[in-house]
């Protein structure tokens, strides 16, 4: 029967087993990535909030574009993609180009 | 002085115009995927065409006025050339189909937009290193 364990040889053990207690990386990425993923799906199938600035939607539009988020949902395969955050930012700036050219499309309209 | 013309012109402005307007009303639909499936590259394609289309559609409507003018002061224009009357009401038509898209396409891209900025938070969030508190450590470690 061995010595009991001193505290100096109990620390250096649990230290140890800090130290290479490494998580499964891949598994973290995949899913997070599934994460924020299902963020963009529930997110783009709620409803829009408004704030009193705004002006309120096209009924028959929202249901419309509701339709084609849910039809697009249906179709969707879940896949966890990896989120890279450059790619958000270039689809931030997309998006921000796309609002330009529905309000150029809204004042030629109106003329 | 030939007055069949001027009337030829202005017609083929008109028709121009309501092109314009048609393919921009497809282009609005087309791109509506690109947009759910946040494909960058597909989508900035489909944004370049419609600023292009945009700018033509502003340039013949300027064109347009000119023209009205001229022939207002030719009085070269028949108000009764066929023609020309179905060219107006296929425009009035295809105008009111492109507000509609364009309704709907600002619509999907506010939701797009609000997706994309909790996604954003969402990721800012996941970048931060979660340092387990001593106790949590301390309990791992035991249960090894």
């Amino acid at each position: 029967m061995g010595h009991p364990e001193t505290i100096l040889e109990r620390t250096d053990r649990m230290l140890s087993v800090i130290a290479s207690a490494k998580p499964d990386i891949n598994v973290i990425q995949i899913t997070r990535a599934r994460d924020v993923n299902s963020l963009w799906q529930s997110s783009l199938g709620s409803s829009l909030m408004f704030s009193v600035d705004e002006a309120p939607l096209d009924a028959t539009a929202e249901r419309e574009a509701q339709n084609i988020v849910s039809r697009y949902l249906q179709r969707q395969h879940y896949a966890a993609t990896p989120v890279v955050m450059s790619q958000m930012v270039d689809f931030q700036n997309a998006l921000q180009m796309r609002s330009k050219v529905i309000s150029a499309i809204e004042t030629l309209m109106r003329v | 002085m030939n007055e069949n013309v001027p009337i030829a012109s202005y017609t083929e402005l008109l028709q121009r115009r309501l092109d314009a307007v048609r393919t921009l009303t497809r282009s609005l639909r087309e791109s509506q995927n690109a947009l759910l499936t946040r494909d960058v590259e597909e989508s900035g394609q489909f944004t370049e065409q419609q600023i292009d289309l945009c700018n033509e559609i502003e340039f013949l409507d300027r064109d347009l006025r000119s023209a009205d003018e001229i022939l207002a002061w030719a009085k070269a224009l028949k108000p009764d050339n066929r023609e020309i009357i179905q060219i107006r009401k296929h425009t009035k038509v295809a105008e009111e189909q492109l507000m509609q898209n364009c309704l709907v396409h600002k619509g999907l891209v506010r939701r797009a937009k609000r997706s994309v900025t909790i996604m954003m938070n969402a990721k800012t969030n996941d970048a931060v290193y979660h340092v387990p508190s001593s106790f949590e450590a301390m309990q791992s470690a035991e249960e090894a």
